[in-house]
């Protein structure tokens, strides 16, 4: 609402502003040729000018809003405004000649007489107007497109690395500090550089097996670091399939739901399994964990793993696909399609 | 000496408190646990003064560790927690205190010295509606058996537990607590007023106006009150 009154306000002060330019320049005119300068006449006639104008904000507004000058078909609603732009000063001068003779009691002037000699000022008024409206408007929406965007960086960065795996893997490097420097140092670079990938742009870019799993690497270093013994984790990818392109990210929150799974509920030791293989026309990417599997720990991951299917959906169509295994464990198989 | 336990699934976490604690003269250590069940163990057994709680382990959470072990002992508890969110809508902080990961030693001390002055608490814990209670006993009116669950009444609110009656009574008994029926518990500081009824039982009306009626069987205990009152 404050952003909505501090634009009326700045409306108000461009057309007074405008009113008092008008006058100087009148009284510049009349010093220039001689006449003598009476402000008691010029301010009223060039203010009241100006913010009869002024009235039509709302309606200047309103057009601008309604036919914006842009996109496809801008000319149709440029047609529009030259039309909008007549009737505005047919309207305004319609306002202005009973004020201007309230103002100017010898005047007598008519609506023809006025309208004939400002009718190009008035139009023009009404074209700047706009013209600024527009600026205003840009402005805005660039503005509301930037913050956007950081929100879903932020969102991406949140899908990713969850604040819990982020605090504590700096509480972590807290207590390696004292003990083993180096080893919180590596820590560090690690979380840095997973930080680093998760802030990039998301969507469905794509990226080589090798750079995901080099980034998978990165949090699987974390984790070990964490769970200590009781943390088994595996990576086994075929040479063949390094290159395969796979949609950026979308092994790590696997890999997490499966160390969670692999982890909950017992005291031994948990593993998980991380394969990438060629399978006929497709690259098969499986998570396996042996943990008790999804029914005992009920809320937390299915939306994850939903939002995994849809994107491979996306961008596969009918050939990618992930698929839940469970047989002595739980295994998260994704499908994608080799492209030449 | 405060005896402390430590309760975290990651052990660089346990570490790092052990490395706090052990720059304190009037601390010791009894032990260090990896998980949730291990903790209720731990605390029902070495009954510590202070536990530091992970919120997040794999088996059970930290609430759930001290529901479990509310009704034998239950320490003073800092929690400590990766990410506040979860901890601070979840309970009531005037009981128990929390700090976040990364530990601030500043932070950690403070929590501390408030944990020791505190003490253990004598207090339920009681989940309701997402929350997670610390039920001062003297806070609570009566108690009614409902199926498995014990209807708790404390105030205008009603709070079901699924705890046996006889586990609650056995709890509670030292805080003036008596047994007026099969199923109902019924703390002392609230009867108003004991009408006698047929066989030696009562009806006995409570300063809220609810009106219960002994048993015989559990008249006794109320005969006993009725004598020291008079």
């Amino acid at each position: 609402m404050t952003r909505t009154r501090r634009l009326w306000l700045l409306g108000l002060a461009v057309w007074i502003v405008l009113g008092l330019m008008s006058a100087a320049q009148n009284a510049t005119w009349r010093a220039y040729t001689d006449r003598p300068i009476d402000w008691g006449s010029i301010l009223p006639n060039s203010l009241g000018d100006w913010l009869t104008c002024g009235l039509f904000t709302p309606a200047f507004y309103w057009m601008v809003r309604h036919f914006p000058i842009r996109g496809e078909r801008w000319w149709a609603r440029l047609a529009v405004h030259l039309a909008g732009s007549i009737a505005f000063t047919l309207l305004k001068v319609s306002i202005w000649t009973p004020l201007f003779n309230a103002i100017n009691p010898d005047a007598h002037r008519t609506y023809s007489q006025i309208l004939f000699a400002g009718f190009y000022g008035d139009m023009l008024a009404y074209w700047a107007a706009v013209g600024v409206i527009h600026a205003i408007e840009y402005y805005g929406e660039s503005r509301e497109r930037t913050l956007e965007a950081t929100r879903l960086a932020l969102d991406n960065l949140r899908a990713q690395l969850q604040p819990h795996f982020l605090f504590n893997t700096l509480q972590s490097i807290s207590t390696l500090i004292h003990r083993d420097p180096a080893a919180a140092d590596r820590m560090l670079t690690d979380l840095s550089e997973l930080l680093r990938l998760s802030l990039r742009s998301p969507g469905s870019k794509e990226v080589p097996l090798r750079e995901e799993l080099e980034f998978l690497e990165r949090y699987l270093q974390i984790m070990r670091v964490r769970f200590g013994d009781r943390l088994v984790i595996a990576v086994h990818a075929e040479p063949n399939v390094m290159d395969v392109p796979v949609p950026s990210l979308v092994l790590q929150p696997i890999v997490e739901n499966a160390i969670q799974h692999g982890m909950a509920d017992r005291t031994d030791r948990g593993h998980v399994q991380v394969r990438a293989a060629r399978d006929g026309s497709a690259l098969r990417l499986e998570v396996f964990d042996d943990g008790p599997g999804p029914s005992a720990t009920p809320s937390s991951n299915g939306i994850g793993l939903a939002n995994t299917r849809e994107r491979l959906r996306r961008l596969y169509g009918p050939d990618g696909r992930m698929d839940i295994l469970q047989d002595k464990g739980f295994t998260v198989r994704l499908q994608i399609p080799l492209r030449s | 000496m405060t005896r402390v336990l430590i309760v975290d699934d990651e052990a660089l976490a346990r570490e790092r408190l052990r490395t706090l604690l052990s720059s304190e003269l009037d601390v010791t250590i009894v032990g260090e646990c990896s998980g949730g069940r291990e903790a209720v163990t731990a605390i029902v057994q070495q009954r510590p003064d202070l536990v530091f709680l992970d919120i997040q382990m794999p088996d059970l959470d930290g609430f759930q560790v001290l529901e479990a072990v509310a009704m034998d002992w239950l320490p003073a508890v800092v929690f400590v927690t990766a990410y506040d969110e979860y901890a601070i809508q979840a309970f009531d902080v005037n009981a128990m205190d929390y700090i976040l990961k990364p530990i601030e030693p500043a932070r950690f001390k403070k929590a501390l010295g408030r944990a020791v002055k505190r003490g253990p608490l004598d207090r339920l814990v009681i989940r309701a509606g997402g929350k997670v209670l610390f039920v001062k006993p003297g806070d609570i009116d009566w108690i009614e058996a409902d199926g498995k669950l014990a209807q708790v009444h404390v105030g205008r609110e009603t709070l079901a537990v699924r705890i046996p009656l006889k586990r609650l009574e056995e709890r509670l008994e030292p805080h003036g607590f008596v047994r007026v029926h099969r199923s109902a518990i019924v703390n002392v500081d609230r009867i108003r007023e004991l009408e006698p009824w047929f066989h030696g039982e009562y009806v006995v009306i409570l300063k809220d106006g609810t009106k219960l009626t002994s048993s015989a069987a559990h008249s006794q205990a109320l005969h006993r009150i009725v004598d020291t009152a008079e």
